[in-house]
């Protein structure tokens, strides 16, 4: 019985992952927007079945941009925590990645985003189109499905 | 009952809640269903940029700066390289400013449709949310043709522009326009229409012209309560003076009016890049570049949110002494106090929405509000009593 | 208002504002910034590109007579300075978006060049590539008023020994050439 629920489970869980958008810090809102753009007519990723979840706990993808300020740090690792299991975390933008122009050594800063979760995709660009980052999140996608696999 | 007897509670909203697009944290302390008090802690995005800005090139922190905001992307380095240009005393050729003043007002368009979206989307209305994105994709078209990117120009430089404008990528942005026109119309005919809409916003996030005044609001902000104010007016930094626009001004104070005035500034800005593309003056895109001085200068602009100003010290070094920025949400942010008391808890998002607050703009400086906020009833009930409001 | 209504949804059966896009590849502008990629057949190694680098996503290290520049446009703010600083069009921003992918140091493109080394005091300090571009350029300006050896014997000196010019005859006499050819 449980067997086949969790198929049933890992089946729904790859036709219709939902992610949580996580702004972590120190970022300039363009990746933002663009994981917003990625919603609407134009790229309307709700047609993969992709949907923007509005709690972390509804949430099997964290898509975070922006690098970690020393302000969001905390908050960044209980909105992880809260991300039910399995769950994948998509790094998006040049931020996320390496901190861009504003570097990691100044002041506010605390370090990229994978110093503190584990990040298993990137999707560089500044900010990168909304087709990279659908792109990025069906690299998740994949990773869910192995994940579910394994257990 | 008395009125000592009436509890007050608070009721966190953020940083990560969805109905914020970005980190802020609100405290609302509510009676009821109606917010007495609110305290605002912004400073999530902190970033020190003004830091970073004191180590690198003048040439250089035009990217950085750039990255203050994804969304007014254009304004800030309009407004950079404005203090700049007076600092060091350059004089930026003509087709440069043209070319400035079109991606500012594309920027401007685009920024606009991107609120009324977010706006729409706070109060349940979705489909409108959709439509307004839908649009806005064409006028994304149109910067990215223009500038090579969707969201950060990198247009802008010390001395003038690094792309031009061929007669082709002209045709093709007019030809965009128009259907940003109809577009735009389209909302605007929603907006007038839809009851929903009306309902509301209409006397919602009441901030009258004395209490603007007061807080010294700036932008849509002030416009939508009746301050005849605008930066492309009162400084045409970037050949403003040549082009025949209107300042939008509403008078209902309301989150109504924020819509309408962003609304026909949208359409305002479109007649802005006809305009600049029709006449665009021939000539080189760079001026010469002067040898930097001790000196010190302000440039400033009219971002989509509102006057944003830049200050430069320079000294004999390639390096700026001191980089200091106002942008127009610093102004417009403890505004949204007066806005919220008195109004429902319902509405507290659509209201803080409603100054198209952009914290990441926000974010250099940290403010914590030391207001406490606590039991203060009596004479939170006397602020409600003076907005006339009955409980 | 109902008419309206209908013919709104009736439009979009028509003309769906979708992208079909894993399907169709997005539309890119000219001139559109993605990301950067060294052509290897043309790169100096001069390192300009690395000096104008907002935000320090280009490296130029060297080791053991190799000089290295590296972009990693995981840092890169695709503002195409550096295509403008380089003086042989060798780093261009190509036409694409970038794909993500699970390693972050995957976005890499790098170009490897072999240096020289200095006449006098043995050091590395510049490629080979870069003075022979040097030597072509300043054929091309001057003519034949310097010869190759003698431009050669110069270029392969470190700017440290170089500084030192005064001390040896041979390199005040080309540099008086060059400046009173200038002068011309």
């Amino acid at each position: 019985m449980c067997g086949l629920l969790c198929k049933l489970a890992a089946w729904a869980r790859k036709k219709s992952p939902w992610i949580f958008h996580l702004p972590a810090g120190g970022l300039c809102n363009g990746c933002d927007i663009e994981i917003v753009a990625a919603l609407t007519p134009r790229y309307d990723v709700e047609r993969f079945g992709i949907l923007l979840a509005p709690s972390p706990k509804h949430a099997d993808i964290l898509v975070v941009a922006g690098q970690v300020t020393k302000h969001t740090k905390e908050r960044l690792l209980r909105v992880y925590q809260q991300v039910p299991e399995p769950k994948a975390v998509v790094a998006v933008g040049s931020c996320a990645i390496s901190g861009n122009v504003f570097g990691t050594e100044n002041y506010p800063l605390a370090g990229t985003v994978d110093q503190f979760i584990p990040v298993d995709v990137y999707v560089p660009g500044c900010p990168p189109k909304p087709e990279a980052i659908i792109l990025g999140i069906v690299e998740a996608i994949k990773k869910l499905e192995g994940e579910t696999r394994k257990s | 009952m008395g009125m000592c007897s009436r509890k007050v509670y608070s009721v966190p909203v953020g940083p990560y809640h969805p109905a914020l697009e970005e980190m802020a944290f609100y405290k609302v302390y509510v009676e009821g269903e109606r917010i007495v008090d609110a305290l605002i802690k912004p400073g999530f995005n902190h970033r020190g940029i003004e830091k970073l800005a004191m180590k690198r090139s003048y040439r250089r922190n035009v990217q950085l700066f750039e990255r203050v905001c994804g969304i007014c992307s254009a304004a800030h380095t309009t407004a950079y390289c404005v203090a700049v240009e007076r600092c060091l005393k350059i004089d930026v050729p003509k087709r440069a400013q043209y070319i400035r003043a079109v991606q500012a007002e594309a920027n401007r368009i685009h920024s606009h449709l991107l609120w009324f979206g977010v706006a729409m989307h706070v109060i349940g209305f979705d489909t409108l949310f959709m439509h307004s994105w839908a649009i806005r994709e064409d006028i994304l078209d149109v910067v990215e043709t223009l500038t090579g990117n969707r969201v950060n120009y990198s247009v802008n430089t010390i001395g003038g522009v690094r792309r031009d404008i061929t007669p082709e990528m002209g045709k093709y942005i007019l030809e965009k326009l128009n259907k940003v026109e109809k577009g735009t119309k389209y909302l605007i005919r929603a907006v007038k229409e839809d009851l929903t809409i009306k309902a509301r916003t209409k006397e919602v996030g009441v901030l009258t012209k004395e209490e603007a005044r007061k807080y010294c609001d700036v932008g849509p902000t002030a416009r939508a309560s009746g301050i005849e104010e605008d930066v492309r007016r009162a400084d045409p930094h970037i050949n403003y003076e040549d082009f025949d626009f209107e300042v939008c001004v509403e008078d209902t104070c309301d989150v109504y009016a924020r819509i309408m005035v962003r609304l026909r500034e949208a359409l305002e800005s479109i007649k802005i890049v006809r305009q600049a593309i029709k006449n665009l003056p021939k000539g080189p895109l760079m001026a010469e570049l002067t040898v930097p001085r001790p000196n010190e200068d302000i440039g400033r602009t009219e971002a989509p949110r509102g006057e944003l100003i830049y200050y430069i010290k320079s000294n004999y070094t390639n390096v700026p002494e001191r980089v200091k920025l106002r942008t127009p949400t610093f102004v417009n942010l403890p505004s949204t106090k007066p806005m919220l008391i008195g109004d429902k808890l319902a509405d507290a998002p659509q209201i803080i929405v409603s100054i198209d607050p952009c914290l990441s703009c926000n974010d250099r400086v940290i403010i914590i509000d030391v207001r406490t906020g606590k039991e203060k009833t009596m004479l939170l009930d006397e602020i409600i009593r003076r907005k006339g409001k009955v409980w | 208002m109902k008419v309206n209504i209908l013919k709104e949804a009736a439009k979009y059966f028509v003309k769906p504002a979708t992208v079909p896009f894993p399907a169709v590849q997005p539309h890119f502008p000219k001139k559109f910034r993605g990301p950067p990629r060294y052509d290897p057949e043309t790169c100096i190694g001069c390192g300009a590109c690395a000096h104008v680098c907002p935000s320090d996503a280009i490296t130029v290290t060297t080791k053991d007579g190799k000089k290295i520049l590296e972009v990693w446009f995981g840092k890169c703010t695709f503002c195409a300075r550096c295509e403008e600083a380089c003086p042989v069009d060798s780093i261009k921003l190509m036409e694409i978006y970038s794909t993500p992918s699970p390693n972050k140091f995957d976005f890499v493109s790098r170009v490897e060049h072999d240096m020289v080394k200095c006449r006098i005091c043995g050091k590395y300090f510049a490629t080979v590539k870069h003075v022979e571009w040097i030597i072509k350029n300043v054929r091309e300006k001057m003519g034949e008023t310097v010869s190759i050896s003698e431009l050669k014997n110069y270029l392969m000196t470190c700017p440290e020994c170089r500084h030192k010019v005064e001390n040896v005859p041979s390199f005040r006499k080309l540099l008086m050439r060059v400046l009173v050819k200038e002068v011309k």
